[in-house]
């Protein structure tokens, strides 16, 4: 028995002995509790709480501990396990065997003794085969659910195990060699960092456990706290828009400290993998204060730049130098072009898109010239040279960390432009000084560099030693637990922005968000394959293409007919005229009054099933209560409709039913949503059909190949004129028709109501002539994830379209508001013979 | 060259082009140069260079690695390793 055991687990390093110390068990104990408060901590922060994150203690926790009590060769065991349990728990019996066996799968081929070259053919069919299922060019949803992950697992590892397997062998022990692929962070964060073959199986129990486990916790910590400044970074540098250099310095900056984001999700990952005994080293440096681009490429992401250095510049070096006199800036600045490759290949996997732009090539362009002239030309023995530095040479790196920054800062925004005209747009906008505004801003910057070389000095003198990991992780600890407390401290009056957006994301403005929607990572980071739609959900994304068509005009798009879909675990039906709703007759029957519902997602009702939509469920309740006066609710919502398609539903379609009302939906932001929705018709040069939009778009001085940011900037002053428009055009055909116009506000599930935001679009309503209503508690005080989707898709779920529905029916139902207008059905009913 | 005459050699370029031809006084035949970062990329290549010159040798790409160049000790044995083929 104990030979079989042996054969499966062998010694790992070197065998030991298991001595069950006081000292020892109180320390597991202690890192189980600091780990408890961890995820405490990351579940009241909501911290990317979107990735199935809150879900891992269930598994983690234990895993650690039995982790911490077994013998070592079953350590790597145990962390294959918590993989294991991880993928099952997410993917369920079906997917998460088909994610175990595409890790299977490389982990056999490199383990067998067959030519390199077969593996390298091997390699390259199976991931042939993941390409295709990555792009549904094979269907089967189970294995297309899983790609994702597996993919942002195994894309860069094979690489790094074929280069491994050319010059050396694998690891004897196979249990390290399978959890160099089964590295279970990458289940929730689908970026992680790119870590060598040869650094990961060395690392395991290169320290001694108390030392590792240290760092774990200084690694997961240091991560949350960076996911907390990354929040309150976007609440600092948050601007409106940018007009000037006074706004557009701001902007940079906080549009830059996205890095932060990038930085806390490796370094979290990296403590996650430390937690089991591989001592994996720190990611990052302080690169946010490197004062040269040799220096910052030095410290920005350690794990990446080891595999560029490995494949790349290596390689290229020794190809060319006897060639060229130039070898290292040529190898250095290949390694950049191949960088931009990489990135390309990664996000292609990733995002299941295949697409690149300028901004993105240009910025590693940028970069690698910057990194490859000031690496070649500054000599390492001045950065090694052991003297101090006095206060003047402080205040003089001081200025170099800054033009660093400054640079780094238009080049993330280069990187994040869609374009170079949007790129362009925004730097224009710092030609706009204003004297006193400029003079606050130098003051600032000084004040900035004075302090950096102040306590650069300070520092320097004291000769400090570099805090342990262990007091960093207990001083992390307390600025956590002291944010809890100033949030439950001003639970009940009005925090700071910067307070509140910690634990409340929701509260970051639009603005923001939308900044932190676009770039690079955010487009891998918010792919929307993650654990807490792949749990419960399939094909998640895009799916509503399959039962709309396109359309050549202002519609853009609209449901085909008498089509079904199963959409996030719902069914999904359209009736024979293209609406989600039941099926009618076609001329309204005798006695029913008929309403038609103009809206959005929210009236679409998506995420729920077709019996659930707010929509149905008053129909059905206001049939019930009045058996003898049929209403009949027909539903013209899509997704992404704004007041222009309405108006254009209203002059095509609508009035051929032969409605007694119609009920217009709008919600909070109506004129931001409608902004960046003209903009598509301006990128797509749609007809606009109407003079009155042509010579909007004229005035506006709009056209295709300006940048989508200039465009709604330029468009933005134009929406109140347009909707206005719409709404006249929308009560002129009412007239016409006799149909009894109705405008109602729905808030969104996450809104922060102000009665300035109901009244912008209101005014025009009421100036239109519609008869205008607020739902004001739609949700009956119910707030947050309990009636959303999820954290991240606001819509309304199954309760909150109930919610609304009784809100609803109060509202159609209380005979005060006379909306349903009992003299028309009256006159209909008169009509029955 | 012998063993020692190498690790003269190798220490005497480090002293001269890494720390600026004084070294710290806590450095030794074992301090990390590559794995602390206190050798970049280009110092190393440099390094290879100038040994390969010296010694007549010619080294891989492959073989830049902290396993053969990770401290004066380490990079000797690596040498040797190199003439003895």
């Amino acid at each position: 028995m104990k030979k079989i055991v042996d054969q499966i687990f062998p010694e790992v390093v070197h065998p030991v002995t298991i001595k069950i110390e006081t000292t020892r068990v109180v320390a597991v104990l202690l890192n189980t509790l600091a780990l408890c408060l961890l995820f405490f901590i990351i579940k009241q922060f909501k911290i990317e709480s979107n990735t199935g994150i809150n879900s891992l203690p269930l598994f983690l926790i234990p895993a650690y501990l039995l982790y911490a009590i077994v013998p070592l060769r079953f350590k790597p065991a145990v962390y294959l396990s918590l993989f294991i349990t991880c993928t099952y728990f997410a993917f369920g019996w079906l997917s998460g065997s088909v994610l175990i066996v595409l890790l299977l799968i490389p982990f056999f081929l490199f383990s067998i003794s067959i030519p390199w070259n077969y593996k390298l053919l091997l390699t390259t069919l199976f991931l042939g085969c993941m390409l295709l299922l990555r792009f549904d060019l094979i269907y089967m949803p189970s294995v297309n659910l899983v790609i994702p992950f597996a993919a942002s697992i195994l894309i860069f590892k094979v690489i790094l195990l074929l280069y491994e397997t050319k010059y050396n062998s694998l690891h004897t022990n196979h249990w390290l060699n399978l959890a160099y692929l089964f590295s279970f962070n990458h289940l929730f964060f689908l970026l992680g960092p790119v870590v060598d073959y040869k650094i990961f199986v060395r690392s395991f129990q290169a320290a001694n456990p108390r030392e590792n486990t240290n760092r774990a916790l200084w690694f997961l910590y240091s991560g949350v706290f960076l996911f907390v400044l990354h929040r309150i970074s976007l609440a600092v540098f948050a601007t409106d828009s940018v007009t000037n250099l006074n706004t557009l310095i701001p902007f940079l900056v906080g549009n830059y400290l996205v890095v932060l984001k990038i930085v806390a999700t490796l370094t979290f990952s990296v403590g996650c993998v430390t937690l089991f005994g591989f001592q994996l080293p720190n990611p990052f440096g302080l690169f946010l204060f490197a004062d040269s681009f040799k220096s910052y490429w030095r410290k920005v992401n350690v794990y990446w730049r080891e595999f560029m250095m490995k494949l790349v510049y290596y390689p290229v070096y020794f190809e060319i130098r006897k060639k060229s006199s130039y070898a290292f800036f040529i190898a250095l600045f290949s390694t950049f072009l191949f960088s931009w490759f990489f990135h390309w290949y990664q996000k292609t996997w990733i995002t299941g898109l295949v697409s690149s732009s300028v901004t993105d090539f240009l910025f590693w362009l940028s970069l690698g010239l910057l990194v490859a002239i000031t690496s070649t030309a500054q000599d390492v023995s001045i950065d090694n040279q052991q003297t101090e530095k006095t206060f003047a040479q402080n205040i003089r790196k001081g200025f170099r960390v800054l033009v660093v920054f400054s640079v780094m800062s238009v080049l993330w925004l280069l990187w994040k432009s869609e374009s170079l005209a949007e790129f362009f747009f925004i730097l224009s906008k710092g030609a706009n000084v204003d004297l006193a505004e400029g003079l606050k801003i130098a003051c600032a910057i000084l004040t900035g560099v004075f302090t950096f070389a102040s306590v650069s000095f300070f520092l320097q003198k004291q000769k400090t030693e570099s805090i342990k990991q262990e007091q960093g992780t207990y001083v992390i600890i307390l600025l956590l637990t002291t944010i809890l407390l100033l949030q439950y401290f001003y639970r009940n009056t009005e925090s700071p922005k910067w307070l509140s957006v910690i634990t409340n994301p929701e509260k970051v403005g639009t603005q923001e968000q939308e900044k932190n929607e676009a770039g690079y990572y955010e487009s891998i980071m918010n792919t929307g394959a993650n654990w807490e739609i792949s749990l419960k959900r399939s094909r998640r994304f895009n799916s509503l293409d399959e039962i709309t068509v396109r359309t050549n005009d202002l519609l853009l798009q609209k449901f085909a007919p008498n089509k079904l879909l199963v959409y996030n675990e719902h069914v999904i039906t359209t009736n024979s005229f293209g609406l989600r709703d039941k099926e009618y007759a076609f001329a309204k029957p005798d006695s029913t009054f008929r309403i038609c519902l103009l809206g959005t997602s929210y009236e679409l009702g998506m995420g729920v099933g077709d019996t659930e939509v707010f929509e149905s469920i008053t129909e059905q309740k206001l049939n019930a209560a009045n058996p003898n006066e049929k209403v009949e609710m027909l539903n013209f919502s899509m997704g992404g409709y704004c007041v222009v398609q309405q108006f254009e539903l209203m002059q095509k379609i609508v009035p051929s039913f032969k409605p007694d009302e119609i009920i217009l939906f709008t919600h909070t932001d109506e004129l931001r949503r409608f902004n960046n929705f003209f903009c598509r018709y301006i990128k797509n040069a749609t007809d606009l059909k109407y003079d009155f939009l042509k010579e909007i778009k004229h005035q506006a001085g709009v056209n295709q190949h300006q940048s989508r940011l200039e465009i709604k900037e330029r468009l933005l002053p134009f929406m109140p004129a347009i909707t206005a428009f719409c709404y006249k055009g929308i009560i002129d055909q009412c007239k016409k028709q006799n149909i009894k116009p109705v405008w109602v506000f729905l808030p969104t599930t996450s809104d922060l109501l102000t009665p300035q935001k109901i009244d912008e679009v209101r005014t025009l309503a009421v100036a239109a002539g519609f008869e205008t209503y607020v739902l004001n508690n739609a949700y009956a005080n119910t707030k947050g994830r309990i009636i959303t989707m999820s954290e991240t898709d606001t819509h309304p779920n199954k309760l909150g379209h109930f919610l609304i529905a009784q809100s609803f029916y109060n509202l159609l139902a209380d005979s005060s508001n006379h909306l349903l207008d009992t003299t028309k059905w009256t006159k209909n009913k008169s009509k029955t013979p | 060259m012998d063993q020692e005459q190498i690790k003269n050699s190798v220490r005497h370029y480090i002293t001269q082009n890494i720390f600026g031809s004084q070294l710290p006084k806590d450095f030794n035949d074992d301090t990390p140069l590559v794995s602390s970062r206190l050798m970049d990329s280009i110092s190393t290549l440099k390094m290879i260079n100038h040994f390969e010159e010296e010694l007549k040798i010619e080294c891989k790409a492959h073989e830049v690695t902290a396993d053969n160049l990770d401290s004066v000790n380490i990079f000797t044995a690596f040498l040797l390793r190199k003439l003895s083929r």
